[in-house]
């Protein structure tokens, strides 16, 4: 009874303040809506940079951040740390308030492209004498979709084999003398790996679960391809049911569970509990910054070794290895894309390039390096890795917009053949049909929009 | 209606406009527009492109989804039974008069109360297959049932082996339990102490007051949660999510309905299909609900009518 009395007697004094209210509660939506406050035309323009890295990787882009403010005064860089940034860069340029410049995963590339969510940086990129045959050519081909180019690569890694000399000493092996072929890392596994008596693994000399990433890329060691063409995916190539065959011979030797089990004990190579550093595990694939790992987290006196990862036929297939470039694109609707790209070719430059490449373990991506680069890296293998880095073998993740869908997929179809739930033949070719259905809606989509995109395009 | 009620209605009104707005924003229109883009090719950062009944075709012949909705019934049967099993049995234990009470209660409330992500990331630690609390705790277990039977009994790896990875994330969801222990627990207070006297006049045993008088006054309770854990069971996420690191775990046996919406409409840049599987699975749930609240009709017992 009384609370319809207090809000009959509060009426008089809500009708006065209604005003207030509703003007106060406008202030608040607007300010909520980000309308950024207009440039001060007499100030710097202040770029937004997000940027995936962390800790040391993030120090060195702040460095390189610095260098280029002490080089101009026009453009201030503001530099902000995302996790994901595949799906935070969609829903920020989705939402109209993207960032001006931002990493771009190189294997996200094509799906954004297609999507309209970058900037195309041929113009910008031809304006500041950026060209193709500056770039390592694989590095700039990453880049690049349905001709057009959509990000710079400013650093990149590649990936190869490390394998542990006293593991290697201990099982008969020159410590020096990595395998040479798929053959013969074989061999050296079956040299070096221990088995228990209930078959539980106690050091192992490859498992092919490792790096747990990768299991869907073992056919490129092989010679295999995913894609055949720009819109068929080939999955049924001999080589990669050879690749398969390999992983599946490798569940039969040493059992599923017994595989499974090894590997789900090696928890993260960042840590000195990785088997690698433990002595548990002979011989990884992984990526160059394995170096800077093992620097900050191999035992004292630990002795290791690089090389090219092997492939199943040396002679015909010598340095293979997959490309991943650090790319840096300038999202769709970007409030400053001149000031952004600035930025961004600055990164770029051999110089800053270099030096981010240096503080983070990597490679720079220009297709000559300098001879400070080569000399103080941190990297002691870096020369290993440079001359990896030109290798005709190097090889790009498949540049189809259904990229993303195409690796979980074959991945599980590799978990598949190793816990013997599928055969090789039989694993691909369901990956095949159904990623083909996948790719088809993807071109679908494509071939509705492509003319207004590339006449949208060719005017930026 | 006169002036003054006319008055007090937009007064009324104007009291709830911000929830109001808020609902028609944030919710309602959200929704109708999920529906429209279920019918729709839309990438998010292109327009909708309208195409039929495309995407709920495509629903047919999708494997993924057809594994997704098994392991979606497969952990709601598995871990709503069990859940409220654990829950009324802790919650029966927590209403004995003992010293302490107070102390057991909290103890058993506040796992509940882990934020998703950091008990996904928890339980990724304890059902690790080889370094895992759970197995060290398992294996000596195995090893005298080995040694008495001669068997060769290994302690399961949780995560990767597909036949134990819905087992292994049952056990982590049973540290939610703790909001409907404590709805439990508030139904065991409730419950007429007459009853129970007399019951133990007419000889009763502790199971069968458990049975005849117990269960009947935790009805409207049971009836409760078990719709609340049927519709959170079938939107299941993060947890799965977090243990499998967004990969679904080994042949996909944690993947479920809700991951494929998600993976569809942020990773894979297909929301007009995300959007469909969301209405389907609306669809799903509000059948489920219905049916459990028709057969919750005969069942349950409330004491008020």
């Amino acid at each position: 009874m009384g609370l319809p009395l207090f809000f009959s007697a509060a009426l008089p004094r809500l009708r006065r303040s209604k005003r207030v209210l509703l003007g106060l509660a406008s202030l608040l939506l607007l300010s909520s809506c980000g309308i950024r406050p207009g440039a001060d035309s007499q100030g710097p323009v202040e770029i937004d940079f997000w940027l995936h890295l962390t800790g040391y990787e993030a120090q060195a882009f702040q460095t390189v951040i610095e260098d280029f403010h002490a080089t101009q005064d026009r453009i201030r860089v503001k530099l902000l740390k995302i996790s994901r940034p595949d799906e935070k860069i969609m829903l920020a340029v989705a939402a109209g308030h993207p960032p001006d410049i931002a990493y771009c995963p190189y294997f996200s590339i094509p799906a954004y492209a297609e999507s309209n969510a970058l900037m195309p940086l041929d113009r910008l990129a031809a304006e500041t004498g950026i060209t193709r045959d500056q770039f390592t050519d694989i590095f700039w081909e990453i880049s690049t979709h349905r001709g057009h180019l959509w990000a710079l690569p400013v650093t990149a890694a590649i990936n190869g084999l490390y394998w542990n000399k006293k593991v290697f000493r201990d099982a008969g092996l020159d410590p020096e003398r990595p395998p040479r072929s798929i053959a013969e890392l074989e061999e050296f596994n079956e040299r070096i790996t221990q088995v228990n008596p209930d078959g539980g693994i106690r050091v192992m000399g490859h498992c092919v679960l490792q790096p747990d990433r990768y299991q869907a890329y073992w056919l490129y060691w092989f010679g295999g391809r995913i894609l055949d063409g720009q819109e068929r995916i080939d999955l049924l190539q001999p080589e990669n049911i050879a690749a398969f065959e390999w992983i599946d011979a490798n569940a039969e030797r040493y059992g599923p569970a017994n595989l499974i089990a090894f590997q789900s004990g090696m928890g993260t190579y960042t840590s000195p509990e990785h088997p690698f550093f433990q002595g548990r595990l002979g011989m990884v694939l992984n990526g160059m910054w394995m170096d800077i790992f093992a620097q900050a987290y191999a035992p004292e006196g630990f002795e290791y070794g690089v090389a090219p990862f092997p492939s199943v036929d040396p002679e015909r297939l010598p340095g293979v290895a997959v490309a991943m470039p650090d790319t840096f694109a300038i999202p769709a609707g970007a409030a400053h894309p001149q000031e952004a790209f600035e930025f961004l070719a600055y990164m770029a430059q051999p110089g800053p390039s270099e030096k981010l490449a240096m503080a983070m373990g990597k490679l720079a991506t220009r297709r000559a390096v300098s001879k400070n680069f080569l000399e103080n890296h941190p990297n002691p293998n870096i020369e290993m890795w440079v001359t990896l880095a030109a290798s005709p073998n190097l090889v790009m993740k498949p540049p189809i917009a259904s990229q993303q869908e195409l690796e979980v997929d074959l991945n599980s179809a590799a978990g598949q053949v190793i816990r013997q739930a599928n055969t090789p033949e039989g694993a691909l070719a369901d990956v095949q049909r159904r990623q083909q259905a996948v790719l088809d809606r993807k071109l679908t989509r494509w071939k509705r929009v492509a003319a207004a995109r590339e006449k949208l395009w060719s005017e930026q | 209606m006169t002036s003054a009620e006319r008055r007090n209605l937009r007064t009324g009104l104007l009291f709830i406009l911000p929830w109001l707005a808020g609902f028609l924003c944030f919710s309602l229109y959200p929704i109708l527009a999920s529906v429209y883009y279920s019918f729709c090719d839309y990438s998010v950062l292109s327009p909708p492109v309208f195409i039929g009944v495309q995407n709920y075709a495509d629903m047919v012949g999708d494997e993924f989804l057809h594994k997704a909705v098994f392991n979606t019934f497969f952990i709601a049967a598995l871990t709503i039974p069990l859940n409220t099993a654990m829950a009324v049995f802790l919650a029966v234990l927590l209403n004995f008069n003992v010293r302490g009470r107070g102390v057991f209660r909290t103890v058993l409330f506040l796992p509940s109360l882990v934020p998703m992500v950091c008990l996904g990331t928890i339980w990724l630690w304890l059902l690790n297959g080889e370094l895992g609390l759970v197995n060290s705790l398992l294996r000596p277990l195995l090893n005298a049932v080995n040694d008495l039977a001669g068997t060769a009994l290994r302690p399961p790896n949780w995560l990767e082996d597909p036949s134990f990875a819905k087992f292994g994330l049952a056990l982590a969801g049973i540290w939610s339990i703790g909001h409907a222990m404590v709805i439990y627990l508030a139904g065991l207070q409730e419950a007429p102490s007459h009853l129970y006297e007399a019951a133990e006049i007419d000889g009763a045993s502790f199971w069968q007051k458990l049975w005849h008088v117990t269960l009947p006054m935790l009805s409207p309770y049971l009836f409760f949660n078990m719709i609340m854990a049927l519709i959170a069971s079938f939107q299941i996420f993060a947890v799965p999510y977090v243990l499998t690191d967004g990969r679904n775990g080994p042949e996909h046996s944690l993947f479920f309905i809700a991951t494929i919406i998600y993976e569809n409409a942020f990773k894979f840049w297909n929301m007009g299909y995300a959007c469909a599987v969301a209405l389907i699975l609306f669809l799903l749930i509000l059948s489920l609900t219905l049916v459990v609240v028709r057969l919750g009709e005969r069942k349950v017992y409330y004491a008020g009518r």
